[in-house]
């Protein structure tokens, strides 16, 4: 067939063609010539199908075992016209490139579309022919049209194109002006001109992404370097914080102009430029903004550089240093002052003339004022933590770090470098005081949160014990008393395990056998034959040995009983026995106290009530035979040692009962001093108590046998620890040992020497044994 | 909002007034339409709004087009699935009854069906075309195909063996 | 010599007399008895030939040389014809000299020529694209049709044959279902998308489809096996002419898209097996020993090696064929598959162990028209609704 049809044929379409794509005049398209068009396209391959030409133009050689359906031809003159009709498009007067781009592109691509509706049989047979044979050269019509627009308006006018672009979005970032929706148009129109040649529907950013893209990132780091250091260098940080965080709002906003590939490399740009290069400055604001407590300055800090992960860990690093170091420094603070307040009173107590310099610490630590001042520290950062951090958790951790490391190493807790925590013994005397007085600035759930931040839970433990069994001991518990208590055992056992608490539920329980077990002793001495030769009121009190070590240490006191108490002791005993077969009883002499009446009153008034001390009945009873008795007597009479004997006479002479003959504390165990009884007593109140000046010896050595309790307990724990892991291991080396000994016990912070010498009395004991490289250890069954 | 009237023009000159909905199922009326209206929501008082679209069909005479839009007017308010993927399934199913029925026409229309459903892209209509010539071939061999469509065996019998050997075995799969 | 009276003449031969024969040789005897043996075969007497052709070759080794060189003596001269082709009876076509491809090429612009000149051509009103559109129906829903269709003229040849649109067409119905194992998709790269895959053979649908192997399921694989088996024999006997047996088994095949296959041993032959191997052959075969099939599943590697793993008699064992597949001659395309290697493999231990494939015959493809896509699908579906 002759290259006539084709000609006709193209020359009939082309002016439908021009007026698709939009002629100077702005044609319209009707229906007629739509339909005209695309019936002389399709007339043309059809009847060129039938009526083949002798040899295709376009077509394939013969090799391929394809020949190509008609359409080729008109696609090639398409194809030079789009090139033409491209290259005569025509700039207005006073349009600026990127105007001329927008305004041409927008009436293109509405052309492209319809231009790809009317040619559609090209597209339906020829194009999805050859592309079903690999001709991957071969496009769909909307995708040539825009592939011509590529390659004859885009990558030709490329560099004035793109730097028309970057100089109105910088303009927009200098706020030269507001709206930038024709820009959108252009930058989407890069997004259309990329193809993926194996599958034209897939979007393909690759013109995009180099050709924009690329640069756009370039200048948007570029502009931000300099205005973010120069911002900086001219208002400092905290304007920068605001001054950022408005400009990512504003980039980001702009990624609706964009395409969405850009949305993480340009955060990534962003974050970089004005984040991360900033980040040390940044963050060397923190110390001042906190010193100022700029908690809402911090938050937007915070804000900003949570943007960047890694520049959070040294914030954190940072905000935990100095909390530790406000903690240090309160406690510090504190100690200063307890140190001056301790000079005055002791400039006072010079002034008597009686004062000794004393060892260790030159003031007495206040618990109460010790524990608010590291709950004041604690509350006022998680406060912080609150309002700045959004409670996020890593900083909860540091500030947890931070308290946990100055609530047990501060200048009162460990005063020397090595020195055992303090804070457990002050915490536990911080939760005697809030029990017993009952201020209402204290509180069960402070106490808790200081708990929570002690390494050695176990020396709390200990000395939790020890006031509480003065608390059982002492006065009468109210209910309510005992509500708050158990509130406590409550809250240790959930912070820890069952067996923390153990020892101290046991207590509790011993005061209640106890209560009971006089009950039973009452009961029975009232079937007596004669009850008048026991104690009626006998208030008796079983303690388990365990439980209340401190009680028994020093304990050993012995005495003569009053005549009168023998009985009692006597039936008291056989009734527990009975009771409890097999258990030893002791006697702790030293706590007991008695109350007597006295008739020693003047006439007519009623007697008086004495509590005295078991020892001080001891000493008062012989005066029921004689007025007047010696120091040598009444040793004989009482068998008390000598020491005991001073301490509870004392308090006899000082209130004015007995007469001390010659008087003075030398005088006060020479076997010839004599003590007289008073005829007539007097005392404004009728119970007089003499049992309290009594000074209990080991009230001296509290804190003493407190700690060695502390450190056997330590030491059992270690030696436990140390043994079951040794029964697993079978044979293990030193080192791994006592790390994995170190990381099993959660309860205090044991030191390698303390590990050490647990392992030393584990091989004396004959558990283990050094391996023979003598690098490890063995156990023996 | 009523609906722009839709006329189609036969070659012959004659007017078929359509719903738009009958009418795209001509994939080439619905593209039509689509770019020459494109803006009608937004200018509701257009003047030109009551006026009737014309849609000229140069190459469908009127008696095929009659057959044609009955066609249409039955598929009308069914969505033929756009995928080409499940092509092959389709194309292996068996002809639809009603079309099957439709299709039952003179040898001649049969074919102008065919042409105009091409012309007009009309896919499942054209498929449904070409799966009736199919039928007419399914089963019979070469010689009994000739006979059917009146054409010659213009193979010399050296070419037809040639070809018939080196083919055949793609008959199985 | 008539057959009778050449059997007869050989019938009571010993070693013995042969060897003190007055005037034939050995080799003349033995000729005797492979022609008695071939006899015996056309007639359809296949285990009588076998014994025949036995004692042909005990007396020797080349019996069947030399009877095809007297075979081809004896026979009259073809007459010369005048053109200086041999005519044989019947015209033998020379295709040698034709290259198809080419040929197919030259129908380029060939158009229909009517039988009756007074009637139309309908099918010449359509354009290329629409007959396109019918061939492509044809090779999806009955690939023979599309044959014939295409081979009724050159122009349908040309639009059938010639361009490669047909050719991918059944690339996309034949490949996406054959089944490879993961490692296969690994290693080689198989991937589902023929787009790629059509790479490796040069961007042509014609060459993947030509070179590519892959398992036809339009029909069933068929093995038939002939063997004889000896009878009793004496120790040191003299005698020669032993008892045999002739024994023809068979092994059926059948490959399913989805990864299953399912198989079976059995003297029954294909005309009674066809017509009951599909998926629901429980209902269709009986119980007996020989109509016990076995199912499993197989995957193939993109060179056409087939690997089956089926139950089978031994329950503790899976059975595993590996079979690949071959053209039959130069036209048949993976018309075959060749044994590889019989084995089992115990299930529990995963011990393996191989079988004696020496005596099996590769299996042949049939292609049964029953056996559609369609069918499967059908019985599938009947028996989930069960």
């Amino acid at each position: 067939m002759s290259n006539s049809f084709l000609d006709r044929t193209w020359k009939e379409i082309e002016p439908a063609v021009h007026v698709i794509l939009g002629d100077e005049k702005n044609s319209s398209l009707d229906s007629f010539m739509y339909t005209q068009t695309y019936t002389k396209v399709y007339d043309y391959c059809t009847a060129a199908s039938s009526r083949r030409p002798a040899a295709s133009s376009v077509g394939g050689g013969p090799g391929d075992g394809s020949v190509r359906l008609v359409g080729g031809e008109l696609y090639a003159r398409l194809k030079t016209y789009l090139k033409h009709y491209l290259e005569n498009l025509k700039q207005k007067e006073g349009e600026s490139f990127l105007q001329f781009y927008i305004r041409t592109w927008e009436r293109y691509l509405i052309g492209s579309t319809r231009l790809n509706d009317v040619l559609d049989y090209i597209n339906r047979y020829w194009v999805t022919k050859e592309r079903g044979d690999g001709h991957r050269e071969i496009y769909d019509i909307l995708s040539l049209c825009l592939l011509s627009w590529r390659d004859y308006k885009f990558h030709t006018n490329l560099d004035i194109l793109m730097s028309e672009i970057m100089e109105q979005i910088r303009d927009q970032r200098l706020n030269k002006i507001e709206s930038i929706g024709n820009l959108s148009v252009a930058i989407k129109s890069f997004v259309l001109l990329g193809f993926d040649v194996n599958d034209l529907k897939k979007q393909n950013l690759s013109v995009y992404i180099n050709d924009f893209e690329k640069s756009f990132l370039t200048e948007t780091y570029n502009f931000y370097a300099e205005e973010s250091q120069n911002f900086i260098k001219e208002y400092g940080v905290v304007n920068y914080l605001v001054k950022a965080e408005q400009r990512i709002e504003e980039e980001l906003k702009r990624l609706e102009e964009l395409n969405d590939h850009t949305r993480r490399p340009l955060n990534d740009c962003l974050n970089e430029v004005l984040i991360t290069n900033h980040a040390d400055v940044i963050r060397s604001e923190l110390t001042p903004l906190l010193d100022q407590e700029r908690y809402s300055d911090i938050r937007r800090m915070h804000h900003l550089l949570k943007r960047v992960p890694m520049t959070i860990d040294p914030l954190l690093q940072q905000f935990q240093a100095y909390i530790r170091q406000q903690g240090l420094n309160a406690v510090e603070e504190l100690k200063l002052q307890l140190e001056a307040q301790q000079k005055e009173q002791s400039a006072v107590v010079e002034d008597d003339g009686k004062s000794k310099p004393k060892k260790g610490p030159a003031y007495d630590v206040d618990a109460k004022t010790y524990i608010q001042t590291l709950l004041k520290v604690y509350h006022k950062f998680q406060n912080v933590v609150k309002e700045s951090f959004e409670n996020n958790e890593a900083f909860v951790k540091a500030l947890d770090s931070a308290c946990q490391s100055f609530i047990n190493y501060n200048p009162i807790a460990t005063p020397k470098d090595k020195s055992k925590s303090k804070t457990p013994d002050l915490l536990a005397k911080y939760a005697d005081e809030m029990l017993r007085k009952k201020p209402e600035d204290m509180s069960v759930d402070e106490l808790m949160t200081v708990f929570k931040f002690i390494d050695d839970k176990e020396s709390f433990e200990v000395w939790y014990r020890r006031f509480l069994s003065k608390r059982l001991m002492g006065s009468t518990m109210t209910p309510e008393d005992g509500e708050r208590e158990e509130l406590i055992i409550g809250k240790l056992r959930s912070a820890n395990t069952q067996e923390y608490t153990n020892k101290i539920t046991n207590m509790f329980n011993d005061i209640r056998v106890s209560r009971d077990l006089g009950t039973l002793y009452k009961e029975t001495i009232m079937q007596e034959h004669n009850p008048k030769e026991y104690v009626s009121d006998l208030e008796p009190r079983i303690l388990d040995s365990g439980a209340w070590q401190s009680i028994f240490n020093k304990s050993n006191e012995s005495i003569l009983l009053p005549p009168m108490l023998i009985n009692t002791q006597e039936k008291f005993a056989s009734i527990y026995q009975s009771k409890f077969p097999g258990r030893q009883l002791s006697w702790i002499w030293n706590r007991s106290k008695v109350e007597l009446k006295a008739n020693i009153s003047k006439p007519g008034k009623p007697p008086f009530l004495f509590t005295v001390t078991l020892f001080q009945m001891a000493i008062l009873y012989p005066f029921n035979e004689a007025d007047t008795l010696s120091v040598a007597e009444l040793l004989e009479a009482t068998a008390a040692p000598v020491d005991v004997f001073k301490a509870n006479i004392a308090p006899l002479v000082k209130n004015k009962l007995l007469v001390q003959n010659p008087p003075g504390e030398e005088a006060i165990t020479k076997p010839h001093t004599t003590f007289t009884i008073v005829k007539e007593y007097t005392s404004k109140r009728i119970k007089v108590n003499f049992a309290s000046g009594v000074k209990i010896t080991d009230s001296k050595n509290e804190e003493k046998d407190t700690n060695t309790e502390i450190q056997m307990r330590h030491h059992g724990i270690l030696k436990a620890s140390i043994v079951r892991v040794m029964k697993a291991r079978k044979h293990y080396k030193h080192e791994q040992l006592t790390s994995e000994v170190y990381k099993m016990i959660d309860r205090f912070k044991p030191t390698v020497a303390d590990i050490k010498k647990a392992i030393e009395v584990l091989i004396d004991e004959q558990y283990l044994a050094r391996d023979s490289e003598g690098t490890g250890y063995e156990y023996l069954s | 909002m009523t609906e722009r009237k839709i006329i189609i023009i036969t070659s012959d000159g004659d007017k078929f007034p359509v719903e738009r909905k009958v009418a795209e199922k001509s994939i080439l009326i619905k593209n039509m339409l689509k770019n020459l209206l494109p803006a009608e929501e937004e200018e509701e008082d257009d003047e030109d709004e009551d006026e009737p679209i014309e849609v000229p069909t140069q190459n469908v005479r009127s008696a095929v087009m009659k057959n044609i839009l009955e066609w249409c007017d039955h598929y009308k308010d069914y969505n033929f699935p756009d995928d080409e993927q499940d092509d092959d399934s389709k194309k292996s199913a068996p002809i639809d009854a009603w079309d099957k029925n439709f299709l039952n026409v003179d040898q001649e229309m049969l074919y102008e069906i065919i042409l105009a459903a091409n012309y007009l892209n009309i896919k499942p209509l054209l498929n449904a075309g070409c799966k009736v010539v199919a039928e007419m071939i399914r089963g019979k061999s070469p010689e009994e195909i000739r006979k059917t469509f009146n054409i010659v065996n213009d193979f010399t019998p050296e070419e037809e063996a040639a070809i018939r050997r080196e083919n055949e075995w793609a008959e199985d799969r | 010599m008539s057959n009778e009276s050449l059997e007869e003449s050989l019938k009571h031969l010993t070693l013995e007399s042969i060897r003190q024969h007055p005037t034939k040789t050995r080799e003349d005897i033995a000729l005797e008895f492979f022609e008695l043996g071939s006899n015996k075969e056309q007639a359809g007497s296949l285990s009588e030939a076998i014994d025949y052709y036995r004692k042909a070759y005990k007396l020797d080794e080349k019996v069947d040389l030399r009877y095809r060189e007297n075979l081809v003596k004896n026979l009259p001269v073809p007459e010369k014809r005048k053109d200086g082709s041999v005519h044989n009876g019947f015209t033998k076509l020379d295709l040698s000299k034709i290259k198809v491809k080419p040929l197919l090429e030259s129908f380029h612009d060939a158009v229909l020529h009517p039988i009756d000149e007074e009637k139309p051509i309908w099918l010449e009103t359509l354009p290329d694209e629409v007959i396109n559109n019918i061939l492509d129906t044809l090779i999806c829903s009955d690939t023979p049709s599309w044959f014939n269709f295409a081979m009724s003229c050159k122009k349908l040849a040309w639009l059938g044959f010639g361009q490669a649109a047909s050719w991918r067409r059944l690339c996309m119905l034949v490949y996406p279902r054959q089944v490879h194992d993961d490692s296969e998709r690994v290693l080689n790269g198989v991937t589902a998308d023929q787009w790629q895959m059509v790479r490796i053979w040069d961007h042509s649908w014609h060459k993947m489809l030509s070179e590519r192997p892959f398992i036809k399921f339009n029909g069933l694989y068929i093995s038939v096996v002939n063997y004889q088996r000896e009878g009793g024999r004496a120790e040191f006997s003299n005698q020669w002419n032993l008892p045999f047996r002739m024994i023809t088994y068979y092994r059926y095949y059948r490959f399913f898209p989805d990864g299953s296959c399912q198989k079976l041993l059995t003297i029954m032959q294909p005309q009674e097996v066809v017509p009951k191997f599909y998926r629901n052959w429980r209902q269709l075969f009986g119980t007996s020993e020989w109509e016990r099939v076995y199912e499993g599943t197989w995957s193939m590697s993109i060179d056409g090696h087939v690997r089956c793993n089926c139950k089978g008699p031994v329950p503790m064992y899976t059975f595993v064929d590996e079979l690949q597949i071959v053209n039959g001659g130069k036209y048949a395309r993976h018309h075959k598959l060749n044994w590889k290697r019989m084995g089992f493999v115990n299930k529990e231990t995963l011990d393996e162990g191989d079988l004696d494939i020496s005596n099996e015959r590769s299996f042949a493809f049939s292609r049964v028209k029953s056996y559609s896509e369609h069918e499967t699908r059908d019985v599938i579906e009947d028996i989930h609704s069960i």
